[in-house]
């Protein structure tokens, strides 16, 4: 009795010691929700799978999926209201991603579809781009170069303002999967996820493999079912956990920071994220595909730097 | 926490002498050393024995010996070390047992924990206990099995066993010789075979297989022999499996293969998916749905469906454990830690990892690949709840997402945390979710 009591006082004094402090960092996560987004107004959205914002026109675009239109609203400020949908006049269906560059041109996948349809909303034209393959999920830099991950063949096509093919991204492991989302950073370089294998991948703009981190476990750090990355404009490197309901944040070498999210419906917690977008006023937009909700946080520091 | 480094530091150089500055962590120190002491040293003393092991514990237990002297007897119990196993005093576990019966047997068989390692692994050896299969003590069958290998296994596998009664049986099945080409615990080969496919049937018998009088010997060098034929029985001559695509079974190769000539590889008209969606024009249509499920092109639809034959509807090339837990790993391993922790499940489906009960994808375009609510069929089993409880359906709008309400509402079926496979305690923590006025 003697034994158990002291081994109680023990282990509580290694827990003051040691525990509480790990604890506490990890739920001192340096990120604050700021809203959840305003959707009733568009009613509602339909598992959306991805978002974009176009920091050139200051815009935030939905691929609200299951509609089958893109939905757009006003990125001034942290108010978020809804400008417009866009369905190309009902012809639109089931939108996977879309970009926009400098321009205004919208650059949009579709399910089902070998091609990337670019809308000129200026004009009112419609062109398109196609991809031999299964074109899926699409980025952006700041150059406008148009990056296209390309399923069918396991690849990420990069494509110049003018639309020429430049370079292709690859992997030529023999247990590579495939690619399941893409982030490009400021200075162009690659940034590519794959789920099976729960690996990042960082190439260079010429597509040279520069390096790789992760690994599905349990581990802290490990990833379960990672579905999408996203980078702030420090380079640390965000990736959603669809099973774990987290964010795991590594700097730009892959080393863990710090994660946030928790399993739940109410606000600030996660259910099954699906998609993280990061814009360049470290706005962090997250959308949990399931219960169709996009939320929106910032870190801490955001409001330090007075953005 | 530099303090307190600097404080191990000096304390580790300065030990012999004994000089710490920081009275607090002396304190500490001090504590931990009479501790660890306290922990380490034996508090009690030996008392001496009336007996000798094992000769004392079969004073009371009689029939023991006799029943411990069959022809394989586990090496502690022909040594007499009962207690390596076993508390004479307490324990928290039937039959005076030290440990968790797996854990027990693992402390000392750690080659055997190795084996937890491999890719295919035997789902009664991941989820079961050892005593499931093996007697802790003696028996009358190698590796102390608790039946001869021949019924042990085909115990289990009712369904493998009904297919003794087909015409065509392979020899090693018909003999009932699971081991011969399975691993009892785990290989690197799918449904923990001893070999690949290829290797174990032409260990026996070469490659006979011809199309039009010309053998296939080339291209099928090194293959799944299981693509065409069953590794166990079948009611066709040749051993092939139940279920064949038509095409296959009319023997016209030519509708997707290019002209088969000998001693060059076999190859098909078109690549990937585009040559099944020459047929399955409906099932290309499935591409567009919000969701889809697919890997890549080449693996578009082969990655569930063998284009040859199988022995389950739909071509299935595999048992949905293998089909979709080779991939989703972290879903399996969270549900194992479920059904430790809620110790009983009742729910067929998801005990039995017939994930295609619920999930077909791509198939269905609602989220998570569920099928529709309705088809899921949860109230097939379930016939009395929620009919008198709780409304489901559009008339009950889930309050957090502004969905309408359905049973995996409250259920989460891979990583319940508390019995009903419930997301929360139904006593009030699930309740108040959305009920927040209590």
């Amino acid at each position: 009795m003697a034994r158990k009591k002291l081994l109680v006082i023990l282990v509580g004094i290694l827990w003051g010691l040691f525990g509480s402090p790990l604890i506490l960092a990890q739920k001192k996560a340096p990120v604050e929700l700021l809203m959840t987004l305003d959707t009733k107004e568009a009613g509602g959205v339909n598992q959306p799978l991805s978002l974009f914002l176009s920091e050139h026109k200051q815009q935030l675009i939905i691929s609200d999926t299951g509609n089958s239109r893109l939905l757009f609203f006003d990125a001034r400020g942290d108010k978020f209201k809804l400008l417009e949908e866009f369905n190309a006049d009902g012809e639109m269906f089931h939108p996977i991603s879309a970009v926009q560059d400098s321009h205004g041109k919208l650059y949009v996948t579709e399910r089902g579809k070998n091609e990337v349809i670019i809308y000129d909303r200026g004009t009112n034209s419609k062109d398109v781009l196609a991809v031999e393959g299964i074109p899926i999920y699409l980025a952006m830099d700041i150059n406008d170069n148009l990056y296209v991950l390309e399923r069918g063949h396991k690849k990420i096509m990069v494509f110049n303002p003018r639309l020429q093919l430049i370079s292709q991204v690859s992997v030529s492991d023999k247990a590579f999967t495939n690619f399941s989302d893409v982030a490009i950073d400021k200075k162009g370089r690659i940034y590519a996820l794959e789920t099976l294998a729960g690996k990042v991948y960082v190439f260079d703009r010429e597509g040279n493999l520069i390096n790789k981190f992760g690994k599905r476990g349990k581990e802290r750090g490990d990833f379960q079912f990672p579905t999408s990355i996203a980078l702030d404009p420090h380079g640390n490197i965000y990736v959603v956990d669809q099973h774990r309901h987290k964010v795991l944040v590594f700097d730009s070498q892959g080393t863990l920071q710090w994660e946030f999210g928790k399993l739940g419906w109410k606000k600030g917690t996660l259910y099954f994220p699906t998609h993280i977008f990061i814009d360049s006023s470290n706005h962090i937009f997250i959308i949990e595909k399931h219960i169709n909700r996009i939320q929106i946080f910032a870190p801490l520091y955001r409001k330090a730097e007075g953005l | 926490m530099a303090h307190l480094l600097k404080g191990t530091a000096y304390f580790a150089m300065n030990s012999s002498r004994f000089k710490i500055q920081d009275s607090g962590f002396r304190k500490i120190v001090i504590f931990l050393i009479l501790f660890v002491s306290v922990l380490g040293g034996k508090t009690y003393a030996q008392t001496k024995l009336k007996v000798g092991m094992p000769d004392l514990c079969y004073g009371c237990h009689e029939g023991l010996k006799k029943e411990f002297s069959k022809d394989h007897v586990h090496v502690p119990v022909k040594k007499g070390q009962c207690i390596t196993c076993h508390n004479p005093h307490t324990s928290n576990h039937a039959a005076l047992i030290k440990d968790e019966i797996n854990i027990l047997c693992l402390g000392c068989h750690k080659e055997v924990k190795e084996d937890f390692k491999n890719k295919s692994v035997h789902s009664a050896f991941k989820r079961g206990e050892c005593t499931d299969c093996h007697n802790p003590h003696s028996s009358n069958y190698r590796y102390i099995l608790t039946k001869s290998e021949n019924f042990l296994c085909l115990d289990c596998h009712k369904a493998v066993k009904g297919h003794l009664e087909r015409p065509y049986l392979i020899p090693p099945f018909r003999e009932k010789r699971c081991l011969s080409c399975h691993h009892a615990h785990a290989s690197n080969v799918r449904n923990q075979l001893v070999k690949s496919p290829s290797q174990l049937c032409q260990s026996c018998h070469g490659i006979r297989c011809q199309v039009n009088g010309i053998s296939l010997s080339f291209t099928l060098k090194g293959s799944d022999c299981t693509n065409c034929h069953s590794g166990h029985s079948s009611n066709s001559k040749g051993i092939f499996n139940a279920y064949g695509h038509l095409a296959f079974l009319q023997r016209k190769c030519g509708e997707c293969h290019n002209p088969i000539l000998a001693d060059r590889e076999v190859t098909t008209k078109l690549a990937g998916k585009e040559l099944c969606f020459g047929c399955h024009k409906e099932e290309k249509k499935l591409l567009s749905n919000i969701n889809t499920h697919m890997i890549n092109e080449e693996n578009a639809c082969t990655l569930c469906h063998n284009p040859h034959s199988s022995n389950r509807k739909g071509l299935i090339s595999k048992a949905d454990e293998e089909l979709c837990l080779s991939c989703h790993q972290d879903t399996d391993r969270k549900q194992i830690f479920m059904e430790k922790k809620l110790k009983r499940i009742r729910c067929v489906p998801v005990k039995e990892r017939k994930c295609l009960k619920c999930h077909r994808p791509p198939h269905y375009d609602h989220p998570l690949y569920l099928k529709p609510q309705e088809s899921i069929g949860c109230d097939t089993c379930h016939k009395a709840q929620h009919t008198i409880t709780h409304p489901l359906g559009e008339k009950a709008i889930d309050p957090r997402t502004g969905h309408p309400m359905n049973c995996s509402t409250c259920h989460i079926m891979h990583a319940a945390k508390d019995k009903f496979m419930l997301y929360y305690n139904r006593d009030r923590a699930l309740c108040i979710q959305c009920h927040k006025e209590y």
